[in-house]
């Protein structure tokens, strides 16, 4: 009988032993992803994911929680391309999945493929809640923003308002920053060019950057009185005159070419600021919603 | 009875055998999936294995060991310290310790990161388990020290380190003879400051060039300052005096200044350069050495 006993607690010993990573059960396998991602061995995590659900055995259920779960890590990690390719694979039939659209829309936005992202949000249904659906139309009208789409976004203006006052506050920020984006559009290379022609610095000004605009006007200004210095004392044939007076002109007309570039230059950043506000928008209401 | 417990006891003694040698089929395991270049897979065996052994410290941070290798073979260094760092220190034993310390030191050491990796081979030599380990950390903390420019230090550690060696007489004292040759003072490179360069061209500009053997640099300095100082001295003698006022306000101290500021990149350069090509030969000698006296007790 001890034998017997013994026999079966070697061959216990040596089952369990001998088990290589495919053949653990659900929870276990569960633990092992929650020990990799805690430690922060992201990109193992990821493998176990994508050699699991190759295995048949898993119900729907479960490989959409291993799914939507690193989905999550990477999210967190931001390393969105892989989020969104984990999300998108999650199935309609579990309750995670609006979270998982959700969240797969944003990770699309931060990787600037707008047009799938607007593809994504036109196809998700989500009339039964109203909640929901002023959040869609959030995301979309930011989206539309962010893919210099004016008409739509107009078109969809009137539809944004919320019960919610977090999502409120957050359609209130994205109709500011569109407005401000509107406002440097309107400014003109030509009038910048202008103001630089008749005060040196002045177009600097006009397009925001009030630093360079008083180095640019001691810099041209000094050189202007070098040149009329030299003219009076030495005459006009002098070589230094000749010299000053090239360098003035150099600075002058440069100024006014630089003014009328920089107007765009400006724009550009302009922009880039308020499209990474518009995208820390985005995300705010979808973290307080799944919360 | 007896003859019941004998045979329980015999099948005990053996059943500790085999567990001990489970691990050894484990790594074997590991070993195969690298041999068909399945790196991935051998990564999450290693690192399943280390995730069931938990309890058991030793073992979980030699599969994690284990992984290195891997992510070595998967030109993955980066990752390398983190597996590292998740190793629990304080409970394994001191030849283990010490094979972690020596990674670390070589991923510290290739990406060159002097003082983690002058931390990690001092921590190795401490301990002094493995001989062949505590050998090679010898040899390359005197290649630390050659790189830090502490040649003397290098020099005694290197003494120190033939002396440890079992071998006859005659060879120790060639093998002392050709490291006190390698290391003769009058061949050290002379470093020099950059404070007192740049003191020297504040005195007076192209002086501290000079000093550090730019004389083509020194020239240039001296004639751009001569010739802005002439412009000035012209529109001065021809009653201009806001134009020269005005240049010579732009002009000096664009020149004296640069000349000045210019100091510190040269003399680090150069200082560079020279002890690099002392170093290089240096260091080839060293592993000469090494490679002569791995074999040796």
């Amino acid at each position: 009988m001890r034998f017997f006993s013994f026999l079966f607690f070697f061959s216990l010993i040596y089952s369990t032993r001998g088990q290589s990573v495919n053949q653990i059960n659900f929870d276990k396998k569960i633990d092992f992803l929650l020990y990799l991602t805690n430690n922060n061995q992201i990109s193992d995590a990821n493998y176990f994911v994508i050699n699991t659900i190759l295995d048949s055995n898993l119900t729907v259920e479960q490989k959409d929680t291993l799914l939507f779960f690193s989905g999550m890590s990477n999210f967190k990690l931001k390393d969105y391309s892989t989020s969104n390719s984990f999300l998108t694979k999650v199935s309609d039939k579990t309750n995670l999945i609006y979270k998982a659209k959700f969240y797969s829309v944003a990770s699309l936005a931060k990787t600037k493929n707008y047009d799938k992202a607007i593809n994504n949000l036109n196809d998700l249904d989500v009339d039964f809640s109203p909640e929901l659906s002023s959040l869609k139309n959030f995301e979309l009208a930011g989206i539309y923003i962010l893919k210099d789409k004016a008409n739509s976004y107009e078109l969809l203006e009137p539809k944004l308002y919320s019960t919610d006052s977090l999502l409120q506050k957050e359609i209130f920020f994205l109709k500011e920053n569109y407005k401000s984006l509107i406002n440097q559009n309107k400014k003109s290379p030509f009038k910048a060019g202008l103001l630089s022609a008749i005060v040196p610095g002045l177009g600097k000004v006009y397009t925001g950057n009030k630093g360079q605009a008083l180095s640019a006007f001691i810099r041209v200004a000094a050189l202007g009185v070098m040149t009329y210095d030299s003219y009076l004392k030495l005459g006009i044939n002098n070589p230094q005159t000749i010299i000053f007076g090239s360098l003035f002109s150099a600075f002058y007309f440069g100024n006014i070419l630089g003014s009328a570039l920089s107007v765009q230059i400006v724009k550009n950043e302009k922009k880039n600021e308020i499209n990474h506000n518009i995208l820390v928008g985005l995300q705010i209401p979808i973290d307080y919603f799944f919360e | 009875m007896k003859l019941i417990t004998t045979f329980l006891l015999v099948c005990k003694f053996l059943l500790i055998i085999f567990l001990n040698n489970s691990f050894a089929q484990e790594f074997k395991n590991i070993d195969s999936l690298i041999e068909i270049k399945k790196y991935d897979d051998a990564r999450i065996a290693c690192e399943y294995l280390a995730f069931s052994n938990q309890e058991n410290v030793e073992f979980a941070a030699r599969f994690l060991l284990k992984k290195t290798e891997i992510l070595k073979l998967q030109n993955k260094a980066d990752e390398i310290p983190q597996a590292l760092r998740r190793i629990n220190l304080s409970n394994i034993n001191d030849t283990l310790k010490s094979y972690i310390y020596y990674e670390n030191f070589l991923y510290y050491f290739n990406s060159n990161n002097i003082s983690k990796a002058e931390e990690n081979i001092l921590l190795i030599l401490s301990l002094n388990t493995e001989k062949k380990l505590s050998k090679s950390s010898t040899i390359f903390y005197s290649l630390l020290l050659n790189n830090k420019q502490n040649w003397i230090q290098s020099k005694s550690n290197m003494l120190f380190y033939i002396n440890n060696l079992e071998l006859d007489i005659t060879t120790k004292n060639h093998l002392i003879d050709t490291i006190n040759k390698m290391y003769n003072n009058n061949k050290f490179p002379k470093i020099k400051s950059v404070k007192k360069a740049r003191l020297l061209s504040t005195i007076f500009p192209g002086m501290g060039q000079i000093y550090n053997g730019n004389y083509g640099k020194a020239f240039m300095s001296l004639t751009l300052i001569g010739m802005s100082g002439l412009l000035v001295y012209y529109n001065f003698s021809n009653e201009a005096y806001l134009s020269g006022i005005l240049s010579g306000n732009a002009l000096l101290p664009l020149f004296y200044f640069g000349n000045v500021n210019q100091m510190r990149n040269l003399v680090e350069t150069k200082n560079k350069r020279k002890a690099n090509s002392f170093n290089n030969k240096l260091n080839k000698n060293l592993l000469y050495i090494y490679e002569k006296t791995k074999h040796i007790d």
